[in-house]
């Protein structure tokens, strides 16, 4: 049986004019006449299959293709601008906490009697970030993307590349259209980061077509990865 | 007729020269849309037809190419001149193309996989499949849709396609000896499904 793979690999090669040695292409074939009639028999196959007829492209498909593009490059912008957002409001945001939370007293368990003195608040004020985001509990001082890019830093790339295709399925199931698994599109560069883990400039570009909502499921799937590591 | 080295595109135009392709893919990274549209209306017909015979379906395979040709788009600043232009663009939408095959859903593709295996229960089990074969044609997409998927993606980009197994190696991501393997692979399945039609069938 391996025997007749290897001859009708022979054979196709043959057909395709891509036989490694002279001897293979000549000897195999045209000493054998039942190879000889498998050969004519991948000849007919491909003209057969080149006969059915292919559909043609829409006519407004290069239309269509640019305002894709034009889609995609909006909402790039658009999550860039949030980034940047969202960096200005923290930059207001967390002196007024801070001073809020400063000159505001803190109510202490017991009830106190007004005497008309001074009264010493009994709760010691903390000042620190982790105070203040202790306050907003839905917020989170790292965007998504550069908490990926952190989770990066401690997960293999096959955990990424594993959590990537997990995405890809989850998105589906929820009938999202749109096309995951970047890592995969750049394939001949996947061995080059494999080979030097350090390099997450190109990563980081593959990761920014990901959407708000995508990119918080692949840190979640990061995290429950490190966590089992 | 295959041009050894070349890739033999039927377009409206003639043949396209590599360095043509490259030459428009630099003017698109630096923003000229022009040139990245030229780009798009130069391949669209073989990579629709690509993405139609490995998914089956026209919508899909339409939304696959536009996706193929915007991931182009993205790319165009880290491509590598040395690279053959078309085969960086199929090896695009055959990712593309496996990502919508991939990113079916578990059921469909198993009810899709369960109805195959049933048709072809069934035709083995009728007495005279002469009668059945009213056309080649179908047989033959029924054939290839049979393929697996690493398969058709061979047969598909060596017949239709007219790569050289170099090309096609670069394509998939494979060495050269895999690509003849499952060249041969299928054909030698296509052969098969297609004689239980009779034996006057090739």
């Amino acid at each position: 049986m391996n025997d007749d793979l290897e001859k009708y690999e022979c054979v196709s090669a043959r057909v395709d004019g891509e036989n490694a040695t002279s001897e293979e292409a000549t000897s195999v074939v045209d000493d054998d006449d039942a190879l000889m009639t498998v050969y004519r028999q991948y000849q007919e196959i491909g003209r057969l299959m080149r006969a059915v007829p292919a559909p043609t492209p829409s006519r407004h498909f290069a239309d269509q293709t640019l305002a894709r593009l034009s889609r995609q490059n909006k909402r790039n912008t658009g999550r860039g601008a949030l980034v940047f957002a969202i960096a200005a409001m923290l930059l207001v945001a967390l002196p007024a906490a801070l001073w809020f939370v400063t000159i505001t007293p803190q109510p202490s368990d017991s009830p106190q009697t007004f005497t008309g003195g001074e009264v010493e608040s009994s709760v010691a004020l903390d000042t620190t970030e982790d105070a203040f985001w202790a306050l907003m509990p839905d917020a989170h001082p790292y965007s998504d993307l550069e908490q990926t890019m952190m989770l990066l830093e401690e997960v293999s790339l096959e955990q990424v590349l594993l959590a990537l295709e997990e995405i890809t399925l989850e998105a589906h199931q929820q009938e999202e259209t749109a096309l995951l698994y970047p890592m995969q599109e750049y394939g001949w560069q996947i061995n080059g980061l494999a080979e030097t883990p350090g390099m997450y400039s190109e990563m980081f570009l593959m990761l920014e077509t990901l959407n708000d909502a995508e990119t918080r499921t692949l840190n979640d799937f990061l995290r429950a990865a490190l966590a089992q590591t | 007729m295959y041009l050894p080295g070349f890739i033999w595109l039927e377009m409206e135009s003639n043949l396209m020269p590599e360095t043509e392709d490259w030459s428009l893919a630099l003017r698109a990274a630096g923003g000229d849309m022009d040139a990245f549209t030229l780009i798009v209306e130069r391949y669209q017909k073989p990579i629709v037809q690509f993405c139609w015979r490995m998914t089956g379906s026209r919508p899909d395979a339409e939304d696959i190419a536009q996706e193929t040709f915007v991931r182009l788009y993205k790319a165009l600043g880290r491509l590598r001149p040395e690279q053959a232009f078309p085969a960086l663009l199929f090896s695009i939408a055959r990712n593309a193309t496996l990502n919508h095959l991939r990113g079916a859903s578990r059921h469909r593709r198993r009810v899709a996989a369960f109805s195959r295996m049933r048709n072809q229960v069934a035709d083995a089990l009728r007495p005279d499949r002469k009668a059945q074969a009213r056309d080649i044609a179908e047989a033959l997409e029924a054939a290839l849709a049979a393929l697996p998927p690493e398969y058709r993606e061979a047969i598909v980009l060596r017949e239709y396609h007219g790569f050289d197994y170099q090309h096609i190696a670069a394509i998939l991501a494979c060495p050269v000896g895999t690509v003849r393997s499952r060249i041969a692979r299928a054909r030698e399945q296509l052969r098969q499904h297609l004689l239980t039609y009779g034996e006057d069938v090739l």
